[in-house]
């Protein structure tokens, strides 16, 4: 089999306290994959952290969130020809661990998109009350419009093939895209793969969803979940 | 309408007018968004020197009273200015998000270089 060229996609938005210790753990856990760190114009000490440390980063001049960020990456993806990317928060939620398993699954099940879910087995940190109900309620919304089951679509560790990478720098959703986007692969006939994680507490920053924020996130959401279903 | 009351609103028109030619002499505003705005200027003026077609366009959409009509109509115009800059806004924001990933791509590329 050919190997893949593979690239680790980081965002950074004010991670200095977390960003250095997500790559090195990167890089020790997931061998054989490239690793690149997004800074979303941080105003802390990420980007010098992370030049000093050798770790190879693209600086976007203004703050673009999360979306644009992630799309950053897999222009950058597209563009040096990689044929596996993966997106891994900065802030020590995700255990890069679980690059490998994905990479399995992708191979293994011929999978478009493999998504690093905290709620098939249950275990680890399975995040606060009303977030499960949040993600409950997209999971059920997705479910209803597609007839496909992701039991974790706002999870932030995910995998893509070449031919979604290409898709993604072309056009990824903006604010909050994690679960328009699986949507969207999801109409478009692609494989989305679920696996089992364990996701940790944050070691550090702030969540980028606030609390008086959350119901803006909640309808942004499902008028893109349903404006996705109504395209094809 | 009182002649005196015909000449107050005028002057203001032609202050608000020359307000925005002045934008737009100094290329602070781009005549493509400046417009729809002199519209507006430009029908005020005419409605005050001819306050007349308010009663005729009354009668003709059965509304009762012409100040009814005027700001039904004005809000209706001005939601549309309105929405258009949303149009605008949001093709910009693509436009931004679009050179600033391409900027960081190509910061990379130069680096790379030296």
């Amino acid at each position: 089999m050919v190997e893949h060229k593979k690239l680790v996609i980081i965002p950074a938005f004010n991670e200095e306290e977390s960003i250095i210790g997500q790559y090195n753990e990167v890089k020790e856990k997931a061998e054989g994959y490239d690793i690149l760190v997004i800074n979303d114009c941080s105003k802390d000490m990420t980007h010098r952290l992370c030049v000093d440390n050798h770790v190879k980063v693209l600086d976007l001049a203004v703050n673009l969130g999360i979306g644009g960020a992630m799309q950053t990456g897999y222009r950058y993806a597209l563009l040096n020809g990689y044929d596996v990317a993966v997106q891994i928060d900065g802030d020590g939620q995700h255990d890069p661990a679980y690059i490998n398993k994905m990479y399995d699954a992708l191979v293994s099940d011929g999978a478009d998109m493999v998504i690093g879910s905290r709620f098939i087995d249950k275990e680890g940190y399975q995040s606060t009350f009303l977030r499960r109900l949040g993600i409950g309620y997209f999971s059920a919304i997705i479910r209803l419009l597609t007839g496909h089951t992701v039991t974790d679509p706002t999870s932030g560790l995910r995998m893509v093939r070449r031919k979604l990478i290409e898709e993604f720098a072309s056009d990824y959703p903006q604010d909050y895209p994690e679960p328009e986007s699986a949507v969207r692969l999801l109409q478009h006939g692609n494989k989305v793969v679920e696996v089992s994680v364990r996701m940790r507490r944050r070691s550090g920053g702030r969540s980028s969803i606030h609390p008086v924020a959350s119901v803006y996130y909640m309808t942004k959401v499902t008028i893109a979940i349903i404006l996705e279903r109504m395209r094809k | 309408m009182s002649i005196r009351l015909k000449i107050f609103l005028f002057v203001i028109w032609i202050l608000i007018f020359l307000f925005m030619m002045m934008k737009l002499k100094s290329k602070k505003a781009d005549i493509k968004y400046i417009l729809p705005w002199l519209f507006v200027d430009l029908g005020l003026m005419v409605i005050t020197v001819f306050p007349g077609i308010l009663n005729f366009f009354c009668s003709l959409f059965g509304i009762e009273t012409p100040s009814n009509m005027l700001f039904f109509f004005g809000l209706v115009f001005l939601a549309m200015i309105v929405f258009s800059i949303t149009l605008v806004l949001s093709k910009q924001n693509s436009q931004i998000r679009d050179l600033t990933q391409r900027l960081a791509l190509y910061e990379d590329k130069e680096g790379e270089k030296k």
